[in-house]
């Protein structure tokens, strides 16, 4: 229940702000007449009961900013009147704000490349299903390749994986080079 | 008026604002004046402090507002009680008089 009223609370001030600001206006001015009358009943001259009166409200503009501070989402509040400034203050200055921009936008695109080849070589596993279970099989001695009778030999002998494949390697310009050697799942 | 300042302790103008609301509903000067009343003048409570803690307490709950007459014919915005404005008096009282009662014993001590 009163999160309820607080989160309405806080809505009416965030979207209807222009009425709050209305109502809070209209209150402190009808504050300020029945200051007069008040005084005007205490037998003062109409000119002196409304000076009188504005120095006891001490400032409408002073009240009103209090009563800002004290509302549900004043954070906000001043959180979208900096950001308001800000935009003005680019505005103001085109040439910082287009460096400011550039170097920004610079800094993102080099991020999403490079996220771009870790994703594809690193972090992304092979297209088949239970792609953990794939291993890459190289000999022992000899280097990293393999023969395709070699293939066919460790195919026929094999009793560990449920199934043996080779891959070769095309090296050109734009493709990344990589270890070649069979590999197979296990069962 | 000459009366004396007396700064009031957070928490403690709710409390009066609550206390003079029982009285029924009040526009913002109403309740000023109640306060200097129910005090016997020692609390002048200005509007740079009174209008925050009004809106603060309706946001909360415990006061709702609405426009109406004053007694001269003019629009004023009005403050009644509501339920959960009448159980926070009853908390804050309870407090209050706990504080004032170790504050009293306090400065009994030698």
């Amino acid at each position: 229940m009163r999160l309820f009223v607080k989160a309405r609370s806080f809505l009416r001030n965030l979207f209807r702000h222009r009425d709050v600001e209305a109502d809070l206006d209209q209150e402190l001015h009808s504050h300020l007449e029945l200051l007069i009358a008040e005084n005007i009943r205490a037998g003062m001259p109409p000119h002196e009961a409304r000076r009188a009166a504005r120095i006891e409200l001490g400032g409408v503009e002073q009240v009103k900013e209090q009563v800002r501070d004290s509302r549900a989402g004043a954070f906000f509040d001043s959180l979208l009147q900096d950001l308001r400034f800000a935009l003005r203050q680019l505005r103001r200055s085109p040439g910082f704000a287009l460096t400011a921009i550039l170097i920004l936008a610079l800094g993102i695109a080099a991020n999403v490349i490079v996220f771009g080849v870790v994703q594809a070589l690193v972090l992304r596993t092979l297209d088949v299903p239970h792609a953990d279970q794939v291993m890459t099989l190289q000999p022992k001695h000899g280097g990293p390749f393999l023969s395709y009778p070699e293939v066919r030999d460790v195919r026929d002998a094999n009793t560990a994986f449920s199934a043996v494949a080779a891959f070769e390697i095309q090296v050109s310009a734009w493709k990344p080079m990589a270890s070649p050697g069979p590999s197979g799942e296990p069962k | 008026l000459g009366s004396e300042q007396t700064s009031l302790l957070q928490g403690t103008l709710d409390l009066l604002i609550l206390k003079s609301l029982i009285a029924g509903e009040m526009h913002g000067l109403g309740i000023s004046r109640r306060i200097q009343q129910i005090s016997g003048g020692t609390f002048d409570v200005k509007p740079g402090s009174l209008f925050p803690a009004l809106h603060r307490m309706e946001e909360e709950g415990w006061i709702s507002a609405f426009w109406g007459d004053s007694e001269n014919n003019r629009r004023a915005k009005y403050y009644r009680l509501t339920k959960p404005g009448r159980k926070q008096l009853e908390a804050e009282t309870k407090r209050w008089g706990r504080i004032s009662l170790a504050i009293a014993q306090a400065l009994e001590a030698s």
